[in-house]
């Protein structure tokens, strides 16, 4: 058995032990008051030594202890807070016992757990066997779910009482809302990904348009081909919107600005709520423009694209195919001041730049 | 309760094994895909394996992922993890972060996740080298992409509803394990062909100072990671950009520095930590996206005249291949009507365009939804299978 990394009791040096018992009690870390029917859940952990080279058995056994079962206890706190785990009882076979974790969840507080605090995940040294003091902090406004449920880890009985916190993160995760960070329009497409939409081979440097400066709704990023003109180009242009009548209104302001502009009916599939396909110039000199309208992720999606690299229309949807199944994941979070591309270029100085096809970053 | 104890793994703790696995997830968008797929609740959707008895004569399915066998397996894990069933059901993100685990627990396993990119060729590792184990035959490695691959099929194909719910679990929990073998070699150690010193002598400085300081929760991925058109290429690269490449050129190990065994300083431990897993976690957040890319487009119509069908490429372009046809009844079983090679094509090229002439119109009589599905290669080279679904 494993030395247990947790005293007896808090007031004292002296080792625990990993077998338990374990008691203690629950409290809110702010009033001090007892919290009742927190879920207590431990698990023990046993592991098989094991060799990873056959010549190097002998020493390997010494250091490489994979998993060989484990016993779980799950319980509540009573009414003044207090739990009591008993003992633990069986060893599956011949193994080593190698360490157990006690989970204390209440739903509307962050999880405590015996080795690890929430924040930075830093190793917990408060833990004691006996006695032990569970301080649970109210869970902070904007706090990621899919990572404290991540941080509780757990089976059957911590999974069933942060059910609220799981059904939370789907809702969040399809619209968008547990993405942080800031818009990031790169991320929506790689250069290999336009190679493969569209079947070109050119090498592509990577930059953001400059015609409008970056904010925390308005991204892009622009594909210029190094081996061929602004007719091999491909950019994309991200605005985010705050509900879908906003973004409805946007992609109609935006296609009011694009040359040509015919809706697509029915929309392809994969496009969107509503697409435009515009035109602007002929020939291999000419540009095709797609403005996309996603309601799910209040967002539009103006892609623009080279007629030299976007031959047909399905080439540029391809384009935009991909980069729509990645728009609920691009951030709504702040712009930090210095982010890249906020600088406003001089063109739009004066007031916003109109919005068209062919903007300065694909004239070169 | 520090976890300063026996390591748990070869390359990174399991812990942190789960921890990357749940990084790359959030970061890729394998739940939007899950969604197109017909899992409502993503990554939450419960997903349920059927681990009845195997039929007399063989194993379940005449696949090698046995239903019984891996939640026995998987029994032996520390729930704490995170990764473990409810019985036989769990959410599908937990089905992933199993597989990351299983792939982590078996000794005969790990044994395979070493890739020497410095030598190249050469035998430099205990068992298969990592990239080919992660690419291996079904019958080498029952969690390789292959299987990956199979299952995905016939999560698709299956008859009934509950074999191709439990094959959509079993396709997750192989991600799970490639995902496992990728991060593995984002360990210094690894990438650099050290399974003598660093495991033994050494006792894995930063592959236990990664679990000690980070627990379940590494940092968040980083932004930069090179777009990939192949598996392999993930791992290592003709022109050294593969991660175990990168690892490998700009991280030592115990057992490959001067002298053999020398310990790394603690604050070269810690900046090391810092800036391999934001990156390990990035790439497999990136292999997850490769592995789940591509589209098909499919049009079924039950025309007075008779069914029509087309099955146009999405947004990928597609090599050669194989597509099959299935209907499903009103009792949700499903049963494939023909099968055609396809020599495949760029996106919106029609795969197949039938008529009522080339199709049997009793076969889609009654029939409630129509189900293409491509088996080959994309225009990469790379094996793929995609799957489309359409309600009549």
């Amino acid at each position: 058995m494993a030395t247990a990394p947790f005293p007896a009791r808090i007031d004292t040096t002296m080792p625990g032990t990993l077998i338990g018992p374990f008691d203690g009690r629950a409290v809110d870390a702010q009033s001090r008051r007892p919290i009742r029917g927190a879920v207590v859940w431990v698990s023990w952990r046993f592991c098989r030594a094991a060799g990873l080279s056959a010549r190097l058995d002998a020493s390997m056994r010494t250091s490489v202890c994979l998993p060989a079962g484990n016993e779980v206890w799950s319980g509540e706190t009573d009414a003044d807070g207090h739990y009591s785990v008993p003992q633990l009882k069986r060893f599956p076979g011949a193994v080593r016992l190698e360490g157990v974790t006690l989970v204390v969840y209440k739903h509307g507080y962050l999880g405590y757990r015996s080795d690890r605090y929430f924040e930075g995940a830093l190793q917990r040294h408060d833990f004691a066997q006996s006695r032990n003091e569970a301080r649970l902090d109210r869970y902070p406004e904007g706090t990621s779910h899919a990572e404290h449920l991540a941080f509780l880890g757990g089976a059957a009985a911590l999974r069933a009482a942060a059910r609220a916190e799981a059904l939370q993160i789907s809702v969040d995760t399809a619209s968008g809302a547990e993405i942080t960070g800031p818009l990031e329009a790169a991320a929506l497409l790689s250069v290999d990904e336009l190679r493969t939409a569209t079947g070109a081979s050119d090498a592509y440097a990577v930059d953001r348009l400059p015609d409008r400066p970056r904010t925390a709704r308005y991204d892009s990023v622009h594909f210029k081909s190094s081996s061929r003109g602004e007719e091999a180009d491909a950019a994309l242009r991200v605005f985010l919107a705050e509900s879908e009548e906003e973004a409805e209104k946007l992609f109609d302001e935006i296609i009011a600005e694009l040359p040509r502009a015919q809706a697509l009916d029915p929309v392809p599939s994969g496009l969107g709520a509503r697409a435009s396909l515009a035109r602007d110039g002929e020939g291999d000199h000419g540009l095709l423009g797609l403005a996309l309208l996603d309601r799910t992720d209040r967002a539009v999606l103006l892609v623009t694209c080279g007629a030299a690299l976007c031959k047909s229309a399905p080439l540029i949807e391809a384009i935009a195919r991909r980069a729509v199944t990645r728009l609920s994941r691009v951030g709504r979070g702040p712009l930090p001041a210095d982010a890249p591309g906020t600088v406003l270029p001089k063109a739009a100085e004066d007031g916003e730049a109109p919005l068209k096809l062919r903007e300065p970053g694909l004239h070169r | 309760m520090p976890a300063l104890s026996a390591p748990q793994a070869v390359a990174w703790e399991l812990e942190t094994h789960v921890g990357l696995t749940q990084r790359a997830v959030q970061r890729s968008g394998l739940d939007a895909v899950l969604r197109r797929r017909g899992l409502d609740a993503g990554l939450h959707q419960i997903l349920g394996l059927d681990p009845r008895p195997a039929p007399a004569g063989g194993p379940q399915r005449g696949a090698p992922l046995d239903d019984r066998g891996l939640l026995d397996a998987l029994a032996l894990i520390d729930p704490a993890l995170g990764a473990s069933p409810d019985g036989s059901r769990a959410p599908a993100l937990t089905w992933l972060l199993a597989g990351a685990v299983l792939e982590g627990a078996r000794i005969e396993r790990l044994r395979n996740h070493f890739l020497d990119a410095r030598r190249k060729g050469a035998k430099a590792e205990p068992g298969v080298r990592a990239d080919r184990w992660a690419d291996a035959p079904v019958a080498q490695n029952a969690l390789s992409r292959a299987s990956l691959l199979d299952e995905l099929y016939l999560s698709e194909s299956a008859p009934t509803a509950a074999e191709r719910t439990a094959a959509t679990a079993r396709a997750l929990l192989c991600t799970g394990a490639v995902l496992h073998v990728l991060e593995a070699v984002g360990a210094p150690a690894n990438a650099r062909g050290d399974f003598v010193v660093n495991y033994t002598v050494a006792g894995r400085p930063l592959e236990r100072w990664a679990q000690v300081r980070y627990g379940l929760v590494p940092p968040p991925p980083s932004t930069a990671v090179m777009p990939r058109t192949g598996l392999v290429r993930f791992f290592t690269a003709p022109d050294g950009t593969g991660l175990a490449d990168e690892v490998a050129r700009a991280h030592s190990s115990p057992g490959t520095l001067p002298p053999r065994g020398a310990p790394l300083a603690p604050e070269h431990i810690a900046a090391a930590v810092d800036s391999l897993l934001p990156r390990i976690a990035a790439e497999a957040a990136a292999l997850l996206d490769f592995l789940y890319r591509g589209s098909l487009e499919l049009v079924g119509d039950a025309a007075p005249e008779g069914p029509r069908v087309e099955v146009r490429v999405g947004s990928l372009a597609l090599g050669t291949g194989e597509i099959a046809l299935f209907v499903e009844n009103d009792a949700g079983v499903r049963q494939r009507v023909l099968t055609r090679p396809t020599q495949g094509g760029t996106t919106g090229h029609a795969l197949i365009a039938l008529s009522a002439v080339d199709l049997q119109a009793s076969a889609f009589a009654g029939a409630r939804r129509l189900v293409a599905i491509y088996r080959g290669v994309d225009a990469a080279g790379e094996p793929i299978v995609l799957s489309q679904v359409v309600a009549r």
